[in-house]
């Protein structure tokens, strides 16, 4: 369930290059993998090549909930420091499979629109790769759960 | 699917899709080490010069993951190495067909790009091309060789889908078409990554089932 835990994302994907947590409900932040809300900034960098490359610092509200075998992530976007992003929301689900032992499914959503029109011209690739990564960091030789 | 430039209508839709399966092949290959299919969900189009730019991203991935931006056959598994050079042939056919048709990179794209082919001496993936290779390198000469001869073997044999599973050296991947969890074999397994297009949304979905020890918390 650590997946689900914005403040895993940087060691598990080349495009988070940090998470900082602005504010929580509870005043003792849990340990990864249980459930708390509250808004984080987000540090994501997208490389279009070698010599150039896109960062947005992006403030967002999230709300993890874990139930022992299962869980969710939500988040939404309070505002972008540079106003690049309109719209990015989205939600991230891990659960275990009914009369399927020792198989886990997961399940990511994710809703951006941008103010560039080139970004939003660029974004469905983009976003297959970030899926893509994100699926690829829930992969990860970091132990799963 | 409308090109931004008229007198490519008549590629585009195939070089974009080429070029969006070979970087999803290669995402999938570079990544995973794995699959025998490119996912293609998007519709959107990519300017060659972004799907450039997203290439090289790729290869910066490669060069995290496997020590080398250009890695040969000899430095990461059979499978990355495979779609490696997929990825070169099919980037390189595409180019070609855009430079058959005019295709010419913005004048103000051409020293980034100049910049984007690093001048190590290294060529694009496998080098088995070098002409293309070189086309790559030299962007101030495309138009020069914009009377390019077909590649051999013509172009037809790319559809968007690697040609050819078997040579995948990993077996237990299953790319189940049902939403129920596999019940033998693989270890994981995933629906193609989904792309719709809204007004004002763009949303990405994507759902994976993996087998493993569940810790509990």
């Amino acid at each position: 369930m650590t997946a689900l835990d914005p403040r895993s994302w940087p060691a598990r994907s080349v495009f988070f290059e940090s998470i900082e947590v602005l504010n929580a409900n509870t005043s003792r932040l849990p340990e990864l993998g249980r459930s708390w809300s509250g808004n984080i900034l987000e540090t994501f960098v997208v490389n279009w090549n070698t010599v150039e490359f896109t960062r947005f610092c992006t403030e967002l509200a999230v709300d993890v909930t874990v139930d022992g075998s299962e869980g969710r992530m939500d988040y939404g976007l309070v505002y972008e420091r540079s106003g690049a992003l309109i719209r990015d929301d989205g939600y991230l689900e891990i659960r275990s499979v009914p009369g399927k032992p020792g198989w886990t499914h997961y399940f990511v959503s994710k809703t951006v629109w941008f103010a560039s029109d080139v970004l939003n011209l660029l974004t469905p690739a983009v976003l297959t790769l970030r899926a893509n990564e994100q699926a690829a960091a829930f992969l990860s030789p970091i132990p799963l759960m | 699917m409308k090109a931004p430039i008229r007198e490519w209508d008549g590629v585009w839709p195939e070089t974009v899709t080429h070029l969006r399966a070979a970087v999803l092949a290669a995402d999938y290959y570079g990544r995973f080490g794995l699959g025998s299919a490119s996912p293609i969900g998007a519709r959107s189009p990519v300017h060659p010069d972004h799907a450039i730019g997203i290439f090289n991203s790729l290869r910066r991935s490669f060069g995290i993951r496997w020590g080398s931006p250009f890695p040969t056959p000899a430095q990461v598994p059979g499978p990355v190495a495979y779609a490696s050079e997929y990825l070169d042939k099919v980037t390189q056919r595409s180019l070609r067909k855009l430079i058959r048709v005019g295709f010419r990179p913005a004048p103000v794209n051409e020293p980034r790009l100049e910049r984007m082919i690093p001048r190590s001496g290294l060529t694009l993936g496998t080098g088995r091309d070098p002409h293309v290779s070189q086309l790559l390198a030299a962007p101030a000469r495309l138009a020069a060789r914009s009377s390019l001869p077909p590649p051999a073997g013509g172009s037809r044999e790319i559809d968007g889908r690697l040609p050819n599973p078997n040579e995948s050296t990993d077996t237990t991947v299953v790319r189940p078409r049902h939403s129920e969890a596999p019940t033998r074999a693989p270890t994981r397994s995933w629906k193609p990554t989904r792309v719709t297009l809204e007004q004002r949304a763009i949303t990405a979905t994507k759902e994976l089932w993996v087998h493993g020890r569940w810790k509990k918390s």
